[in-house]
């Protein structure tokens, strides 16, 4: 199974597995979500749409999301996404990076000068 | 057919054949979805220009991408190629120069017979050209290609005729008035054989001042661009 951490690191890749993350979505509403979910944290992201559909490309590829239907509705075609296991798994592992990550930066900023600037902590 | 889903059409041609039979109706409904929710104004002039190129970086690799192996480079109409006529205007994409009209096809045939020209053993194949090329010329290729996609680019292999730009011309000249309208202030205009000599290289939109994309929409809605679309 390829490395997928690079992939979570990326903002909106992020957010799509976020928004996936409560139901089968397609298209347009992903891109609603995550832009809804993002600007409620403070740094709203505004999805174009191939940048969408490329991270729905590369999520695809790393299995992290799978495609779950298609239908048309008012002559519009809409394709479903849903996460997959490891998808469910990548997330969960990069929500708790992110979250090991704040836990770090707030002892540090707390602690000063006693980190080196290096990381290392002597 | 609504006039959106006509012009959404026309950019999403901008994609090579193989990725449309697969994602262009389910992109074309985002598409959609998304102008609804924007008030149906159709594309934007930043939006349109970002599928454009996104549809030309899908260029960039055939489809699937198998056909490329260690002795074999592809490359297609570049990216830089379709870059080289547009300048950046708060940080959307502004095309200061005429209507590409060449299709995808000719512009492949046109960069392999550049290639062919200098001596590459280069022809069209699926959406690209291919060459049997040694790997350690690679780099050599890639770099001949560069030049042939920005001689072979739209906006100069689709040499547009002289009636064309002084159409353009025309047209320019009266989104210019009316962007001084909406009072905001573009350099003067050059004269029409000036424009006409450089093949269209100016554009009101191109000089506006650094803006934001909202605005830049406005504007756009209040005073159409002339038709860059193939």
């Amino acid at each position: 199974m390829p490395d997928t951490s690079p992939e979570l690191s990326n903002e909106v890749s992020f957010w799509v597995l976020a928004a996936l993350s409560e139901a089968p979505k397609h298209g347009y509403a992903i891109l609603r979500d995550v832009e809804l979910m993002s600007a409620s944290q403070g740094s709203p992201v505004s999805l174009k749409i191939p940048t969408l559909y490329g991270a729905l490309e590369r999520l695809n590829r790393l299995e992290l999301i799978e495609v779950v239907g298609e239908e048309v509705v008012d002559g519009r075609a809409r394709r479903y996404y849903r996460l997959t296991g490891q998808g469910v798994t990548a997330l969960k592992d990069e929500t708790e990076r992110l979250e090991a990550r704040v836990r770090v930066a707030r002892s540090v900023m707390r602690e000063g000068s006693s980190v080196r600037v290096d990381g290392g902590r002597r | 057919m609504t006039n959106a889903r006509r012009r959404y059409e026309r950019i999403l041609r901008w994609y090579p054949r193989g990725w449309r039979v697969q994602h262009e109706q389910v992109m074309l409904g985002t598409l959609l979805d998304m102008d609804d929710a924007r008030g149906s104004g159709g594309p934007t002039f930043g939006e349109a220009w970002s599928l454009r190129l996104d549809g030309l970086r899908h260029r960039l690799v055939p489809v699937g991408g198998e056909r490329v192996s260690r002795h074999r480079t592809i490359i297609s109409v570049a990216v830089a190629a379709v870059i080289v006529g547009c300048v950046s205007v708060g940080g959307l994409m502004a095309a200061a120069l005429p209507s590409p009209t060449l299709s995808a096809e000719e512009r492949n045939e046109l960069l392999a017979a550049c290639l062919t020209a200098k001596g590459w053993d280069a022809r069209v194949e699926g959406d690209g050209v291919i060459s049997s090329t040694p790997a350690e010329q690679n780099e050599q290729f890639l770099a001949d290609g560069q030049r042939c996609a920005t001689s072979t680019n739209p906006m100069v292999a689709a040499v547009p005729t002289r009636e064309q730009l002084e159409t353009q011309y025309a047209s320019l000249l009266s989104a210019q008035e009316c962007i001084a309208d909406l009072g905001y202030e573009t350099p003067m205009a050059p004269d029409e054989a000036t424009f006409v000599a450089s093949m269209g290289t100016w554009s009101p939109f191109a000089s506006l001042p650094n803006i934001s994309a909202a605005e830049f929409g406005q504007i756009e809605q209040a005073c159409p661009q002339p038709n860059l679309e193939p």
